[in-house]
């Protein structure tokens, strides 16, 4: 079973876009089983009909999708109702927070409230990481150790530095807080993510494209070529993240 | 002193190779050696090789990650004897730290003159040096002396920004400045904008992560001021390859950035 963790669907006000059929006939060529798709920032800013068109898609195909809701934590009580629906009524599985797009310090107090209903309702949150000044590696550490029952999804690793000084942090964050898990899109280098399934262990390692800022095509090929044992990469391919999501059956 | 043997392509010993192409040379443009026992950036020559050897890579510009002068004296002769060690795998770039003035330049004249190597390499996070900045310009007008290109790291920090990089392209007209990882994760636009104002320009491909922005580099500067690399042995030749290959790039533009470009600029290079 081969997992994309991290796939947006929809059309963004920053410009890149994914169909529903784009998405499936990718996932056919590239031999993905299922992903976890969560909503764009739509041009109206609005996340609630694009929570409810995840839902849709998720409804239309259950065997190749799971959800993953969006909320803007600046939206305050309307974004922890968002919360309530999309887990109760939209049965979503995890969160998925954009600290870049939607403004906001990753480790501020703003999230507080927000990472307390995903404690409450025991869900991942998928976070958008490796932005400068709003999701910085020691940042998404830091929110990870107030929050430590709160599994964390950090996209990239948590780093997006191709100067590599972020690499120290990434991993330090990574080794310290065990609630983190490395998603792999656009990550720098191939052989940060090979060390680092040596030292966390291939569960906390998890293939995610992000798609359509990245290319599905190119993202699957730093889990299909990492250096790593076969069961190393049916972990990071999809084992991981099932068993995060809770998807065994 | 160790002197390469004068750069020929035609004269590079096949190895086996595990990724077989139908006839396009491959030379990867940018990568690195050092040896930094205990560091996940130990990089010996045979690591980056075995890597080459996987993903079908013929031949790699190979620089260390530290700057000379600095704390390892011996840093331009460990990468001399590894480019002897492997002349048919390897050519040497410099990389300097442009602050030490004279010294610099008499290092980059040893390198070029009497060590075999083809460029200069310069990454200003490692000396915090602006690449506008007088003695950065020295340094790369005497490259230019030699016809050695001079490889900046590009990408989205302080000093490395395509917009500061083209302040030394402008200074040096003359000279043949690459932008290694063509502007990184988020400056890519604006490295594209500063290869169609300044001719002496050229972008690296390595680890930046957009397959679609090499094709839209392409179309906007030409396939002739683009080349392959990979920045490994940290980042994979394999998965760098394979990103160029995703591209939807013709056979001919594959051929000349792939190999055929990086040739033509190493040839210009004086030789000794």
């Amino acid at each position: 079973m081969v997992i994309d963790s991290h796939v947006h669907v929809g059309e963004s006000l920053f410009g890149y876009k994914l169909t529903v059929e784009e998405l499936l006939s990718c996932m056919k060529e590239c031999k993905i089983d299922k992903a976890i798709i969560s909503p764009v920032k739509p041009r109206n800013y609005h996340f609630e009909p694009e929570n409810d068109f995840i839902a849709n898609c998720v409804k239309e195909f259950p065997d190749k999708f799971i959800g993953f809701g969006r909320i803007d934590p600046w939206q305050k009580e309307k974004a922890l109702e968002e919360i309530d629906r999309c887990i109760k009524t939209l049965k979503f599985k995890g969160l998925f927070l954009h600290p870049w797009e939607e403004s906001f310090l990753v480790n501020g107090k703003l999230l507080y409230p927000v990472m307390e209903k995903a404690m409450e309702y025991n869900i991942p949150v998928m976070i958008s990481g490796g932005h400068v000044r709003v999701s910085e590696p020691l940042q998404i550490g830091d929110i990870a150790g107030e929050f430590p029952k709160v599994n964390i999804i950090a996209t990239s690793g948590g780093q997006i530095n191709i100067c590599g000084m972020a690499l120290y942090d990434a991993e330090n964050m990574l080794t310290e807080n065990k609630n983190v898990y490395l998603e792999t899109s656009g990550i720098y280098r191939q052989d940060f993510i090979e060390n680092m399934i040596r030292k966390l262990g291939s569960f906390r390692v998890l293939y995610g494209s992000n798609a359509p800022v990245m290319d599905i095509r190119y993202e699957i090929m730093r889990a299909t070529t990492a250096r790593i044992s076969d069961e190393e990469r049916e972990d990071i391919l999809g084992r991981s993240i099932s068993k995060l999501v809770k998807d065994e059956e | 002193m160790v002197i390469e043997e004068s750069f020929n392509p035609h004269r590079i010993k096949q190895k086996k190779l595990t990724e077989r192409r139908e006839s396009c040379l491959i030379i990867d443009a940018h990568a690195h050696i050092q040896e930094l026992i205990g560091s996940s950036w130990n990089s010996p020559p045979e690591r980056l090789i075995s890597l080459m050897d996987r993903a079908g890579i013929d031949k790699a510009i190979v620089m260390t990650y530290s700057d000379m002068p600095g704390s390892d004296s011996e840093l331009l002769r460990y990468v001399a004897e590894a480019t002897q060690e492997y002349p048919a795998r390897l050519i040497g770039f410099a990389r300097l730290n442009p602050g030490y003035g004279p010294l610099s330049e008499e290092l980059l004249v040893l390198a070029i003159t009497k060590m075999g190597m083809k460029g200069l390499k310069l990454h200003p996070v490692g000396y915090g040096i602006h690449p506008g900045n007088e003695v950065t310009i020295k340094l790369i007008k005497k490259a230019a002396e030699f016809n050695a290109p001079t490889l900046f790291h590009c990408g989205d920090e302080e000093y490395t920004l395509p917009l500061q990089i083209a302040e030394a392209a402008k200074k040096c007209s003359e000279a043949t400045i690459i932008l290694g990882h063509m502007g990184g994760y988020f400056h890519v636009q604006d490295a594209i904008r500063v290869a169609e104002k300044y001719p002496n320009i050229i972008l690296e491909t390595s680890a930046m992560p957009y397959p679609y922005l090499i094709r839209e580099t392409v179309d906007r500067i030409g396939p002739e001021r683009v080349l392959f690399a990979s920045d490994g042995p940290g980042c994979d030749p394999l998965l760098e390859r394979k990103k160029v290959e995703l591209a939807n790039l013709s056979k001919k533009e594959i051929e000349l950035i792939f190999s055929e470009n990086i040739i033509k600029i190493l040839e210009k290079v004086k030789k000794y």
